[in-house]
């Protein structure tokens, strides 16, 4: 740990702005509130909004789980790990039961989430209208008005075009009943794991200075239509084949010979069932 | 501001964070509590809160009996006071405890556009208690939890009223001497009951 610095990387006026961002938004469910959002010792769109959130609440007795889509071991992961131990010293944990908070970019992992957990979540986009409504100043008024037609045109023409809503991911969500709200670029797999979930969920964009979060046991509903229902990626007949999960969210991997298997998403999760298989 | 206030201010913050995830839970902020020397005039925990939370990025008022305690709390976090309609933090310390109704009337309860600039309340109470006759529900609650504040009553009918439109609305936060804090977000709907239903 780096005594040069102060805990947790930031000064403390830094920390009070993004805490109290934080508190506003766990009490409203689903809105974006502005915040200062600082300058980061890496790119923005990186993960400086979750870093913010993640240095702002970290504890000395912590144990910090960082994953890149489903990940622990990528580069953006590795770096962000090594900017918060330095600056705070907490223990790395991979063991998602065994975290206490987790950053993370694109995945909610697979194990459930407990009430003792606090999941950071990396958002780029935190507009879910943003591709109908490039101002922001509008934007801002859409969502005071509840005027959320945009959203459903945005689904509506999918369907026109492709035949069923083809969101790959960041599939737009209803918190609480109130406000639309852009559930970070998880696949679609994972949006079910928002709703009602037993941890506190903060999202954080630095680029785009936004916080927001869903607070435990709040209803998260992803958008659709009475006829047109949302569905989640289905990997029905697949399973990995390194561990043999089934109904965890898989990767395609076409190896050299042209033959395709599947692969946990989640590093740790297939770590820990072929660590188990091995001790029995 | 030395390491030991930087550490913790981390866990009074998680734990303020975690009471306004889970409106109706107590946290105790006693420990941290405890650790604070310069006496201003409100509860120890209720200053750990302004520490927390002021500082000249923001605005905020006090009310009490002690007509010198928001002026030390401005010295102390150089937190500009503003009239109580337009501050973001408004304290209430016991002695004034009557005076929540109607100061909950007054302060910002944010625009449609801007729900945040609804104010968040700090008052102190003479006890927090889980279990009780305040019957909560809503998001952060998994099907209703109980607790009893005890302060001067009236408070909840002004609250409904303030938050009657969602998103707009206050924030509370209590706090009473044993440096317990309760938090009510403005989504969390209180109804009153008796523990038991008499057969």
């Amino acid at each position: 740990m780096n005594e040069h610095i102060n805990f947790a990387f930031f000064d403390e006026g830094s920390k009070r702005e993004i805490r109290r961002a934080t508190l506003k938004a766990v009490a409203i469910p689903g809105y974006q509130v502005p915040f200062a959002s600082r300058e980061m010792p890496i790119a923005r769109g990186w993960g400086t909004g979750g870093l913010q959130l993640t240095l702002s609440c970290i504890l000395p007795e912590d144990h910090l789980k960082v994953i890149d889509q489903g990940s622990d071991e990528s580069v953006n992961a590795i770096s962000i790990k090594n900017l918060i131990t330095s600056t705070t010293g907490v223990q790395i944990t991979q063991d998602t039961e065994q975290a206490t908070l987790i950053q993370s970019r694109h995945r909610i992992p697979e194990v459930p989430l407990s009430a003792g957990q606090i999941l950071v979540l990396q958002v780029p986009t935190p507009e879910p209208l943003r591709s109908v409504e490039p101002s922001e100043r509008l934007t801002k008024k859409l969502h005071a008005e509840a005027e959320y037609s945009g959203a459903w045109l945005m689904l509506f023409e999918q369907i026109m075009k492709y035949g069923r809503m083809a969101t790959g991911a960041d599939h737009p969500v209803r918190t609480a009943g109130r406000y639309v709200m852009a559930p970070s670029p998880i696949p679609k797999f994972d949006n079910p794991k928002m709703d009602h979930s037993e941890a506190l969920i903060l999202l954080g964009a630095g680029r785009e200075k936004k916080i927001y979060a869903v607070p435990p046991y709040t209803s998260v509903v992803s958008l659709d239509f009475e006829d047109a229902p949302f569905e989640a990626e289905s990997f029905e007949g697949k399973k990995c084949s390194l561990c043999g999960a089934e109904h965890v969210y898989l990767d395609e991997i076409l190896d050299a010979d042209g033959t395709v298997r599947y692969q946990c998403n989640d590093t740790s999760y297939c770590m820990n069932r072929r660590n188990r298989r091995e001790e029995n | 501001m030395n390491k030991d206030q930087v550490y913790s201010l981390h866990r009074v913050y998680r734990k303020v964070l975690d009471a306004m995830a889970r409106p109706g839970t107590i946290q105790s902020l006693s420990e941290e509590a405890a650790m604070i020397r310069l006496d201003l005039g409100c509860l120890p925990a209720a200053q750990c809160l302004i520490q927390l939370l002021l500082d000249a990025d923001t605005t905020f008022c006090a009310f009490s009996a002690d007509e010198a305690l928001e002026r030390k709390i401005s010295q102390l976090t150089y937190c500009p006071i503003r009239p109580m309609e337009k501050a973001a933090y408004v304290l209430l310390t016991k002695s004034v405890a009557a005076a929540l109704p109607s100061v909950m009337e007054q302060v910002s309860g944010g625009t449609l556009e801007d729900p945040q600039l609804g104010a968040t309340l700090i008052v102190e109470c003479s006890a927090l208690k889980s279990g009780g006759e305040l019957v909560l529900k809503g998001p952060g609650i998994r099907d209703v939890t109980r607790c009893q504040i005890e302060t001067r009553a009236g408070w909840i009918e002004a609250r409904a009223e303030k938050n009657a439109e969602f998103p707009l609305g206050v924030d509370l936060i209590f706090v009473d001497p044993q440096g317990q804090i309760l938090c009510l977000p403005r989504t969390t709907q209180i109804s009153k009951e008796a523990e038991t239903w008499p057969m």
